[in-house]
C-alpha cells in the first residue's frame, strides 16, 4: 500500500537548499510515497517565533496543522528543525486543553480550527520504520560502494527525544542503518550528534563557524569521503559555508557535504541533474566519480 | 573513568546573574499559575550537566549557558521579582541569551526536566516585550517576524539585512556572489506570498492585539 503524506519541505528546501526538495519529489514515488502539496503553509519560525511570542508561535504551527488536518493526512518534512518545531508545537497542543483552545482562538480570526488529530514525520523516520532497509536494499541500483559517509544527524533530528523519540540521541544509528542498505561505509566522529552552528550564524558568526569548522574536521580526520545530513540547516552551514569555516579553522578542509535525500538518490540510480548536484558549493565530482 | 562535572565555572555563572530575588516594594500575592510558570527552573540541582553538554559553551567559555540562565528565568519569571527589566538588559549583552545555539542538549540531558532551553526561549520573548533588542539575537528574530507577516515565509535576504544592517550586509555581497554561482543566493527580489496570506496576518493582527493588553510586571 503506497505511502501518503502532506509534504512540508520548509523554508530552506524550497529556496536556499531547493535541491533537496527536488530530489526527495523524484524519490518518494520509488519509495511507493505520495507527496501532497501544502500550499497555503507558512513557516514553523524555525525557533526564533518561539523566541519572539510563545503563542504566537504554537497559532502559526497550529495553521500548518490544520491545513494538513483539512487533507486528512500527516506531515512528512525533510527539515529537522522544521520538525523539532512544529512536533513540539504539536505535542504541547496535544497535551494541553486550554492551550489548543487558546490557540484556536486565535486561528478563529482566520476562520480555522485545529482538532489535534495528525502528527509529524521526518523523511529520514519514513524511510526507516515504513519503507525499511530491506526493501531499500532491493531497491538500490547504483550501490555506494567503497563511499566512508560521516552521518551528521543534526540536534534537531534527535532532540529533545522526549517529543521526537525516533532515534537514541547519544547513540543513533537510523543514518547508518541507511547508509549501509545503501552500500556504503560508515565512520564513527566525534561530532555526529552536535550542533553545526547555524542558528548562530547571523548573530554570532565567529562561534557559528569554528562550530561548523570542528564537526567538518572531525569527520574529515576519521577518514570520510563525505558527510551525509538529513537537515538542511546544518548543509547550509557544512556545504554553503565551509570555505568560510575553513578561513576560521586556518585549515583546508574540502569535504563534499551530501543531503540525506541525494544519498538516497545517487543509490537508487538518479542523475546528478535530477538532484541538483551542482549547486553544492563543495564539489561532488570525485566522490561521484569514485562510486 | 571520572564523570563528575566542573562545577568552579558554574558557580561564577550563576553569581553573575545575581541568584537571590530583589522583592518588589509592596508584597505581591502568588498564585499557583504564577509559580506554575518557573516551576521547572526551581527543579534545578546545580549538577552543571547542562552546561558540560552545552554545544555554545564548548565554543564560548564566556556565555552565561544554560544552567545559570534557567536560574535567571527562575527570577525573571517570578511575580515578586522587582528588578526584572534590569536583568533581562543585562542578561540581553554579549555572552547572555543570544548566545544559546538551539543545540536542545541541556533539555535533553537534564535529570530533574528543568528544560533549560525553554527558560531561555522564555528569556528572550520576555527581553523583547520589555523593548530589549537593539542587538543581533532580537533582531533575527523580530525579522523573522516581519518576513511571516509579509511573505508567509522565510525571506533570508530581507533578514539577513535586517539583522546584520547596511554596512554588515554589504560586506556580505562577495560571499554571496560566489553563493550565486551555485544559485544559492537567497533571492534579494521580494518573494511570492504563501496562499492564504491574509489568514497569515489576520491571526498575528489578533495577536498582536492580545499583546498590547498583556501587562509587564
Amino acid at each position: 500500500m503506497s505511502l501518503k503524506f502532506a509534504y512540508y519541505p520548509g523554508c530552506a528546501s524550497k529556496e536556499i537548499t531547493r535541491e533537496s526538495s527536488d530530489t526527495t519529489l523524484k524519490v518518494a514515488p520509488l519509495l511507493d510515497i505520495e507527496l501532497k502539496e501544502m500550499p497555503k503553509a507558512n513557516c514553523c519560525g524555525a525557533g526564533l517565533l518561539k523566541d519572539y511570542d510563545y503563542k504566537l508561535h504554537l497559532a502559526m504551527n497550529a495553521r500548518i496543522f490544520a491545513e494538513a488536518e483539512g487533507m486528512g493526512l500527516d506531515i512528512m518534512t525533510i527539515c529537522s528543525t522544521c520538525l523539532m518545531v512544529m512536533s513540539t508545537a504539536n505535542s504541547e497542543l496535544k497535551n494541553d486543553e486550554k492551550l489548543l483552545a487558546e490557540t484556536n482562538e486565535l486561528l478563529g480570526e482566520a476562520g480555522l480550527t485545529y482538532k489535534g488529530t495528525i502528527d509529524i514525520k521526518h523523511f529520514l523516520w519514513v524511510v526507516m520504520k515504513e519503507v525499511g532497509a530491506e526493501k531499500l536494499k532491493g531497491l538500490v541500483k547504483r550501490p555506494l560502494k567503497g563511499i566512508r559517509l560521516a552521518s551528521f544527524y543534526g540536534c534537531h533530528t534527535l532532540r529533545p527525544s522526549s517529543v521526537l523519540g525516533f532515534d537514541d540521541p547519544l547513540n543513533p544509528t537510523s543514518m547508518e542503518e541507511i547508509t549501509a542498505a545503501l552500500g556504503a561505509e560508515s565512520v564513527d566522529y566525534d561530532g555526529r550528534t552536535k550542533c553545526c552552528g547555524f542558528q548562530a550564524d547571523l548573530v554570532t558568526e565567529e562561534v557559528a563557524l569554528a562550530m561548523t569548522a570542528k564537526r567538518l574536521l572531525s569527520a574529515k580526520d576519521s577518514g570520510a569521503h563525505s558527510v551525509v545530513t538529513p537537515c538542511p540547516f546544518c548543509h547550509i552551514n557544512l556545504d554553503s559555508y565551509q570555505s568560510k569555516a575553513e578561513r576560521v579553522a586556518g585549515r583546508k578542509i574540502d569535504i563534499p557535504v551530501l543531503h540525506f535525500t541525494q544519498a538516497l538518490g545517487i543509490a537508487l540510480g538518479l542523475s546528478s541533474k535530477d538532484m541538483g548536484l551542482d549547486r553544492h558549493m563543495v564539489p561532488l565530482q570525485d566522490l561521484l566519480d569514485s562510486i | 573513568m571520572n564523570l563528575a562535572v566542573f562545577q568552579e565555572p558554574l558557580w561564577d555563572k550563576f553569581d553573575k546573574i545575581i541568584p537571590y530575588l530583589n522583592e518588589k516594594d509592596k508584597d505581591v500575592a502568588m498564585t499557583a499559575e504564577d509559580e506554575h510558570a518557573i516551576d521547572a527552573s526551581q527543579k534545578c540541582i546545580m549538577c552543571g550537566s547542562c552546561n558540560s553538554v552545552c554545544n555554545a559553551l564548548e565554543m564560548e567559555k564566556n556565555y552565561l549557558g544554560p544552567a545559570a540562565l534557567a536560574k535567571a528565568w527562575r527570577f525573571v519569571g517570578d511575580v515578586r521579582e522587582g528588578k526584572k527589566e534590569k536583568r533581562l538588559d543585562r542578561l540581553s549583552q554579549e555572552h547572555g541569551i543570544w548566545d544559546c545555539v538551539r543545540c536542545v542538549h541541556c533539555t535533553e540531558y537534564c535529570p530533574k526536566d528543568v528544560a533549560p532551553l525553554s527558560a531561555i526561549e522564555r528569556l528572550r520573548d520576555k527581553a523583547m516585550a520589555y523593548g530589549i533588542d537593539d542587538n543581533h539575537g532580537a533582531k533575527h528574530s523580530t525579522a523573522m517576524v516581519d518576513s511571516i507577516r509579509r511573505v508567509g515565509r522565510l525571506d533570508e535576504a530581507a533578514m539577513t539585512f535586517k539583522t546584520l544592517g547596511l554596512l554588515r550586509s554589504i560586506g556580505m555581497i562577495p560571499f554571496g556572489m560566489k553563493m550565486e554561482m551555485h544559485g544559492k543566493m537567497p533571492h534579494p527580489v521580494v518573494l511570492p506570498a504563501i496562499d492564504g496570506i491574509d489568514e497569515v496576518r489576520k491571526i498575528m493582527d489578533k495577536r498582536e492585539e492580545e499583546k498590547k493588553k498583556e501587562e509587564l510586571d
